[in-house]
């Protein structure tokens, strides 16, 4: 007869062996003399186990989500003042344009599914830049990075089933950079705080893109205020933006009126439901999967944040 | 991946990432802590909300000591708890038919672990203080031995102890139950 403490270790010992995946014969093989007494005691540790694998409801974590946001936009954010990175964005734009007239337009149509280890996916990406440049209301700009932000999130998500790592890594940097353009529709964007991203300047998006189709930003991600985890609602539609174009020019700096706030409240559902996708792809994700999901939730939940910030 | 030491620093300078990473680590853990602790999941979402606004508040005045962060997070809902435990002047007595378990759209398994969670509700009101926490702890949780111990400023082998006849008055009163 072993003494209890023994008796306390093999017991936590087969605990821990059970909820890493192993078997509870496998370890009761190795403590026959105990099997007797350890065996119930497992099952009705691993029946407590069972039983407070419980998760919050729904409604509690969006009302809760938003409370927290509430008590993040008391604390007083660190902001450095800095100035706007030189943006010479039109010279990519105008090769964007170039390159999407030389592939015509089948191309780009057939491109619009294609996945980043997908040979078509430049074109996918670079006709989204000309589609940007083409776009002169803000309010339809935003809503255009909103929604190629939700198609990132689509390839991150694919791309995690996938297991690509590098994939996923350069999709949140092109993500990264639409959102921050996103923030910036509404105002200032500071430079010179961490970026999610750090380290990786040498931005390997544009190798392997074209340098020139690059999204017009160049910001690093700052620290940032607020933000928000309820469910997205409601989905852009930008399907046409032909008419929001016409109408730019007399909307550029109008005021926040209602449809400004209807677009706010667009982005917050659309970072909510991005950021709860990224978390569930998580949850059966293997290590490098995970850390590069967490990265990615980082950098949309930072710059979505900016962006919703900076339209209050 | 950023260590919870550099990611509560970047919390405490005001980072709100940092703090909403802090959240949705341990939100649910959290959760399945008070819920278990207090058998009323109503008030179990009130104090994980009241404890997560809490940590906003006062992050700055955590320091470092050796111990995990959750250490200090668990403290902050343990008193929470205990507060409204002595507001409520009661141990819990209600079963927790409000609980969503996850037995998502299985209508059997749904049945089988509620019952699991009434029973041991119920059965958790026979344990001493310290042997709820390590249960509390532990499987709620999901602490290892070593972060309990921290939690509670107890030794490893005080904590396995605890959870030993913490299990053992647990089957102890759930087969009791059963043969009624």
């Amino acid at each position: 007869m072993k003494k209890p403490d023994e008796i306390d270790n093999i017991l936590n010992e087969c605990l821990e062996r059970i909820m890493s995946g192993e078997s509870m014969e496998k370890c009761l093989e190795e403590h026959p003399e105990q099997a007797e007494i350890i065996k119930p005691l497992l099952e009705t540790a691993l029946g407590i186990k069972a039983a407070v694998d419980i998760t919050p409801r729904p409604e509690f974590r969006q009302r809760a989500g938003l409370e927290f946001q509430e008590a993040l936009r008391t604390m007083k954010p660190q902001k450095k003042s800095g100035a706007f990175s030189f943006r010479r964005w039109w010279v990519s734009v105008l090769a964007g344009i170039v390159a999407i007239m030389a592939l015509g337009g089948g191309t780009v149509a057939a491109s619009s599914n294609s996945l980043p280890d997908e040979p078509l996916y430049r074109v996918k990406i670079a006709a989204e830049d000309v589609r940007v440049a083409l776009t002169f209301s803000e309010k339809s700009k935003a809503e255009l990075y909103a929604k190629f932000a939700d198609r990132r999130i689509d390839e991150i998500i694919v791309m995690a089933e996938a297991g690509k790592v590098d994939e996923i890594n350069r999709i949140t940097e092109r993500l990264e950079k639409q959102l921050i353009a996103m923030a910036e529709v509404f105002g200032e964007v500071d430079d010179s705080v961490m970026t999610v991203m750090a380290g990786t300047e040498e931005r390997s998006l544009a190798a392997q893109n074209n340098e020139a189709t690059q999204v017009p930003t160049e910001t690093a991600v700052p620290t940032v205020t607020a933000t928000t985890w309820a469910p997205a609602t409601e989905k852009i539609d930008t399907t046409d933006t032909s008419s929001d174009t016409q109408k730019a020019v007399t909307n550029e700096g109008e005021g926040k009126g209602d449809s400004e706030e209807d677009l706010r409240q667009t982005i917050i559902n659309s970072a909510c439901n991005n950021y709860s996708r990224l978390a569930e792809a998580m949850v059966e994700a293997d290590e490098p999967v995970r850390q590069a999901l967490e990265r990615a939730m980082a950098v949309a939940n930072e710059a979505y944040t900016i962006a919703i910030n900076n339209m209050k | 991946m950023q260590d919870e030491e550099s990611l509560v620093r970047r919390a405490q300078q005001g980072d709100t990432v940092a703090m909403t990473f802090i959240y949705e680590k341990h939100f649910d853990r959290l959760y399945r802590y008070i819920a278990l602790k207090t058998g009323d999941r109503t008030e179990a979402e009130d104090l994980t909300q009241q404890v997560f606004i809490n940590v906003c508040q006062n992050i700055k005045s955590y320091t470092f000591k050796g111990a995990p962060f959750s250490s200090w997070l668990y403290r902050i809902a343990h008193n929470q708890v205990v507060d409204y435990l002595r507001k409520k002047s009661r141990r819990p007595t209600d079963p927790l038919p409000d609980i969503e378990p996850t037995g998502g759209d299985d209508p059997v398994k749904t049945t089988e672990i509620k019952f699991e969670m009434e029973a041991l509700a119920k059965a958790a009101e026979q344990l001493t203080d310290l042997q709820r926490e390590v249960i509390s702890l532990r499987f709620a949780a999901q602490m290892s031995i070593a972060e309990v111990a921290k939690t509670m400023g107890k030794t490893e082998g005080a904590v396995k102890a605890l959870q030993h006849s913490a299990v053992e008055a647990l089957r102890r009163h759930m087969a009791a139950e059963k043969t009624k």
